[in-house]
């Protein structure tokens, strides 16, 4: 071990070997945070009563140094810095917050930890077995603080949550057995496990992050964050499940390779889930949950997101509360970064907003509260990206951030349907603003019935330009009776009729009355010529006598066509409307809470 | 259902072009006065 002090370095001695881990980091790594760069010197492993983690001291490019801790697949680099006002040891208390550089700190979590080994160079001496009380603090922005007290010594520093993406790392360890290098790991068996138990063994596959074993094999839950694996729980009542996505199981989900390391029941009530904790060396955790057949691609939050009431507020984004519940496991195997228990419980909250779901967890026995961010993924990804043989159950029932398939993405459908509308009335508008429907012709008719001397009633009259529609009104004085009037317009050039009938008549009593006096009847496609409209009355014997009056209007504006347009144009919208809400009504039987004022509408993908 | 939205879009602007020309050529639908003959002299009329 090489201490550094200022420039100098000294060697103080040998240190006991590191367990193996599946860390990308090595001394000599490089990397930025935000515009410096900065380089990997040494490092320290640390355990505290529930796992372990890594601390590397590192090198900046301005000659000053800093910690970049790794845990649970996120880092967080940070520089040596003391804040307005420190707190004592004795004044810890969780969730109690303070001012640093400004920035509103709270602290997450206090716990008692042990130097379990270290290489390189270091800011100080880590000898195994060295003790500390290490104070984690977390704000706004992604911002982290960890205070540490060592015996006289305090040493507080400042920097924030980064994943591994922005740190634009270089000169990395070949992982064994992923992206592209040969698993060196599983051909020398240094991350195999045996149970203590029944003696089955169990590779590790996130050795150094992982903290929890599942034996496959008895079930017991066994301790691995440090050397010989211990046991922690007994097997508890073995349950024959057979996950979906067999355990050691490759996957590309979102362009990144993840293998499926863990396995959870949960359960809330009657209601039980399961979720697959899958790993990657460099991105870290992330979770699939599995409810009824409904898949959500779960990852954890660095910023918390804001809860003004049933609202939670990510990147300007509402969410609205859905659920709470208690979640309790119920079946585990695998490995975790955590020490998983059965029957361990935690108060959730989810908050929706298709596709996306924000999930609170609260463990109060462990002090820890945790947000995540899901995405519903369809079954058929999952099956594709794991090569999964079968095909996923079919999803029960519509879940709570189910994208609605029949809202339309960023509304396209509604500004589809807007413009065609627009575009229809503003033909219809032209067009009727355009149509003369000028009166030709106008005539008044007396029909005895008795006559039979009587000569045809005949209106002449000239349709000019276009093809177009005419309209023949028909008017007569009718009191309680009848009149037929048989029409039939002559083509005087081509000889061409059309004939048609208009049936009048008008019945009334003291409070009431029925039929019209007046009908009107559109010609349509009505070609230019001169034209001849011969009647042909007939009438109620009771009044052999009847006035009526006939009109011709030609070029008049006809606006069935258009009403007509307009329902066939409104019917797929309204069906997708309909679909949309019932949708909605299904997701919304499921929820807890009101969901006045939202709207449901899909977001893109690669937001 | 995504697909559906460019048929949607084709389906509306085939109305809109209907609509412009049943305009333009004086159409009516369902109008049973479409039909034409060009026999004179032999037209009927019917009576209730």
């Amino acid at each position: 071990m090489v201490v550094r002090e200022g420039v100098e370095v000294a060697l103080i001695g040998k240190t006991s070997s590191l367990p193996p881990d599946i860390s990308p980091i090595q001394i000599g790594t490089q990397g930025r945070f935000g515009n410096t760069a900065f380089t990997v010197l040494g490092r320290v492993r640390l355990k505290w009563r529930l796992g372990a983690w890594t601390e590397w001291f590192v090198e900046f490019g301005d000659n000053t140094t800093g910690w970049m801790a790794e845990a649970q697949g996120f880092f967080m680099v940070s520089r040596a810095e003391t804040p307005e006002n420190l707190p004592r040891q004795n004044d810890l208390q969780r969730s109690a917050g303070f001012n640093w550089r400004g920035v509103p700190m709270t602290m997450a979590d206090v716990k008692e930890v042990v130097v379990d080994g270290c290489e390189g160079e270091l800011p100080y001496a880590a000898p195994p077995g060295r003790e500390s009380l290490s104070v984690d603090l977390t704000g706004p922005n992604s911002a982290f603080a960890c205070i540490e007290y060592s015996g006289a010594e305090v040493r507080t520093f400042f920097g924030r949550y980064c994943t591994f993406e922005e740190l634009e790392f270089s000169n990395l360890r070949p992982v064994p057995g992923w992206f592209g290098n040969p698993p060196l790991a599983h051909e020398t068996g240094v991350n195999a496990v045996n149970c203590p138990r029944c003696g089955s063994v169990s590779e590790l596959k996130a050795p150094g992050s992982t903290v929890t074993l599942v034996c496959g094999s008895c079930g017991s839950v066994l301790d691995v964050a440090s050397g010989d694996a211990q046991i922690i729980t007994e097997a508890a009542k073995k349950l024959n499940i057979q996950p979906f996505i067999p355990l050691g199981t490759r996957g590309t989900l979102f362009g990144v390779e993840y293998e499926a390391i863990g396995f959870l029941q949960r359960a809330d009530g009657p209601y039980t889930w399961f979720e697959y904790l899958l790993f990657n060396p460099h991105v870290g955790y992330t979770w699939l949950v599995n409810y009824k057949g409904h898949w959500n691609f779960v990852e954890r939050l660095l910023n918390f997101p804001d809860e003004v009431g049933n609202i939670a507020v990510l990147e300007g984004r509402p969410y609205r509360l859905f659920l709470r519940g208690t979640a309790t496991v119920r079946y585990v195997v695998g490995e975790f970064y955590w020490r998983v228990n059965f029957d361990e419980k935690a108060q959730t909250a989810d908050y929706v907003r298709p596709p996306y779901i924000l999930s609170k967890e609260d463990y109060p026995e462990l002090q820890e509260v945790t947000w995540s961010r899901g995405q519903y993924v369809e079954g058929e990804q999952i099956q594709l990206a794991f090569k999964i043989p079968k095909a996923s159950p079919e999803p029960v029932g519509v879940y709570m951030n189910q994208p609605n398939p029949y809202v339309t993405k960023g509304g396209f459908l509604g500004a589809t349907t807007t413009a065609l509308l627009a575009l229809l009335i503003l033909i219809q508008i032209v067009s009727v603003g355009r149509a003369r429907n000028q009166l030709v012709a106008e005539q008044n008719f007396t029909f005895d019935s008795g006559d039979t001397n009587q000569t045809t009633a005949v209106i002449e009259f000239e349709v000019k330009g276009k093809p177009q529609a005419v309209k023949v009104t028909s008017f007569a004085g009718l009191q309680n009776s009848w009149l037929d009037l048989g029409y039939e317009l002559l083509n005087v050039k081509t000889g061409e009729r059309r004939d048609f009938l208009e049936g009048l008549e008008y019945y009334y009593g003291p409070d009431w009355s029925e039929g019209s006096q007046r009908k009107s009847t559109v010609i349509p496609a009505v070609e230019p010529g001169k034209y001849q409209l011969i009647i042909d009355p007939d009438c109620d014997p009771k009044t052999p006598i009847v006035r009526y009056d006939v009109a011709v209007k030609t070029d008049v504006p006809v606006w069935r066509n258009f009403i007509f347009c307009l329902l066939l144009l409104l019917a797929y919208p309204t069906y997708r409307f309909g679909r949309s809400a019932a949708f909605e009504q299904k997701r919304q039987a499921e929820s807890d809470y009101d969901s006045h004022g939202f709207t449901t509408e899909l977001e893109d993908d690669d937001e | 259902m995504k697909n559906g939205h460019p048929l949607f879009t084709i389906f509306g602007l085939l109305l809109c072009g209907y609509l412009a020309t049943s305009h333009a050529r004086g159409w009516l639908l369902f109008s049973s006065l479409g039909s034409k003959h060009t026999t004179p002299g032999q037209h009927t009329f019917v009576h209730k």
